[in-house]
């Protein structure tokens, strides 16, 4: 091979603006041209390709050598699915769903982003949309919760079902509820009212679930999925008129200054449902803002119409 | 600290920087990986990773920030997490090839390459990982260092990769890799 003898200082530029791609395209195609034709310099370029790239790897090995070493602050790893209290309540529906208790409650404990239904929707009308569609620390320690868990399985369609867009590589199975999500408001209302009667069973499709899934109570749970539409997170600044979705919703409107009889507040239509956007320091998740009650909703189609 | 104060850290090749945001992050990164499938460590490395993308982009001349920093780490991560995801899925039903020669010939290569890099002496090791990786200017990497000006950085560089491809090649000659 001859690069050794041949290689001078400009082709070691070539082959290294080449390689940290600060040729221009009409440049970098011509020297791969030239690389393509001459073994020597296709050899030159893998020598240097090899170490570039290696350097590169030896650093981001250090640098993440070092995050690797950082103490994280104690109990955040926990998170949001290991507290005594669901521990507790997962014992106790163990013990009503005797057999299947270890595959429940690894399903309680794993599906903690999926709707929540507590055992107050039950008994009475949802109290606001932030209380139904809430995550597990939200849930209702209420004692009677656990007298409910046979009788009183909740059909809630979830609303959440709306927020999956985009189904990624390992949903295999499809939620029978999901077809309910053509107009999720009118019929979470209708479920709502009917909750004593049906006894639907929603977790039919995870494969390892057990049927006696269904008898769990309190908390109706969704199949997990790896999809991370559902959730979609904005950062709206309403001094500096911006807001930012983490994903992309696609199409929605939004409408500022809307007084509801509550104050002017700014809201976002997206998929048939209404939001209320919140402007703070942080990154909101927007179903945290869904607006269920009933005569809002026809105000703001008025409103949404009209504009 | 605020958004800019942050980049500016980074932009100075300030790795402290880095540390302060995954400590100030690092609950809503595990929140996102926990609740989709992932476990701790995984939810570690795939954060580690963002941050690295963070400090890379950064870096660049043309990098503008249009949201919070927050936003666009936690949009990151979100991707990244994604994709590891979709590989393991890809994994699960794919027979994985057995390698070929080729990439153990790879393999053997990096293998030497890495070797050489270690025994490089720090200062050059600092100064090829800034300017290959971190991609830091002349300017920056005589700052960091302490050299006196830009041009004594592109020296040193210059001497140092040299030293580098010298022994690279001396290694790869003995394992016949160049004839």
């Amino acid at each position: 091979m001859n690069f050794n003898s041949n290689h001078n200082s400009n082709l070691d530029q070539n082959i290294e603006g080449y390689l940290r791609g600060e040729l221009s395209p009409m440049e970098a195609r011509g020297f791969e041209q030239q690389i393509a034709e001459n073994a020597d310099l296709s050899e030159a370029v893998q020598f240097q390709k090899d170490i570039i790239d290696t350097l590169k790897a030896e650093r981001k090995a250090q640098l993440k050598a070092r995050l690797q070493n950082i103490e994280l602050p104690k109990c955040v790893a926990q998170g949001t699915f290991s507290t005594p209290f669901y521990a507790n309540k997962n014992v106790i529906a163990a013990g009503i769903v005797a057999i299947t208790s270890v595959s429940a409650a690894l399903l309680f404990f794993f599906n903690t982003d999926k709707k929540e239904i507590s055992s107050e929707i039950s008994h009475n009308t949802p109290k606001n949309p932030s209380e139904i569609l809430t995550e597990t620390s939200k849930e209702s320690s209420d004692k009677n919760s656990i007298k409910n868990i046979k009788e009183n399985q909740p059909s809630i369609v979830n609303n959440d079902n709306i927020f999956r867009e985009d189904k990624t590589a390992d949903n295999t199975s499809e939620k029978s509820s999901n077809k309910n999500s053509i107009n999720p408001i009118v019929e979470k209302k209708d479920n709502t009212a009917n909750i004593s009667t049906e006894n639907k069973a929603e977790n039919t499709t995870i494969a390892e679930t057990p049927k006696e899934e269904t008898k769990i109570p309190v908390t109706t749970k969704e199949t997990k999925k790896i999809n991370f539409e559902y959730q979609h997170f904005y950062q709206y600044d309403k001094n500096n008129e911006t807001l930012v979705f983490v994903t992309d919703i696609g199409k929605h409107k939004f409408l500022k200054d809307i007084d509801l009889g509550n104050g002017a507040k700014d809201y976002l239509l997206w998929n048939d449902l209404f939001f209320e956007i919140k402007s703070t320091q942080d990154i909101n998740n927007l179903k945290d803002g869904l607006i269920t009650n009933e005569n809002q909703i026809l105000q703001l189609q008025t409103i949404f119409k009209r504009k | 600290m605020t958004d800019e104060q942050i980049l500016e850290k980074i932009r100075k090749g300030d790795e402290s920087a880095l540390d302060y945001l995954y400590k100030q992050h690092y609950k809503m990164m595990l929140r996102l990986v926990t609740k989709n499938n992932g476990n701790e460590d995984e939810a570690q490395d795939v954060f580690q990773e963002a941050l690295i993308v963070v400090w890379q982009k950064a870096h660049k001349e043309d990098f503008v920030l249009t949201a919070k920093l927050s936003t666009y780490i936690y949009s990151i991560c979100q991707n990244l997490w994604r994709k590891e995801l979709e590989r393991k899925s890809r994994l699960s039903h794919e027979t994985i090839e057995s390698a070929t020669s080729s990439n153990d010939e790879a393999q053997e290569r990096i293998r030497i390459v890495r070797e050489c890099i270690s025994a490089l002496g720090e200062t050059c090791k600092k100064v090829l990982f800034y300017y290959y990786f971190d991609e830091l200017s002349m300017q920056d990497i005589a700052d960091k260092m302490g050299f006196a000006n830009a041009d004594t950085a592109k020296t040193k560089k210059y001497k140092c990769k040299k030293e580098l491809d010298e022994y690279v090649k001396k290694h790869y000659k003995i394992t016949d890799f160049l004839e």
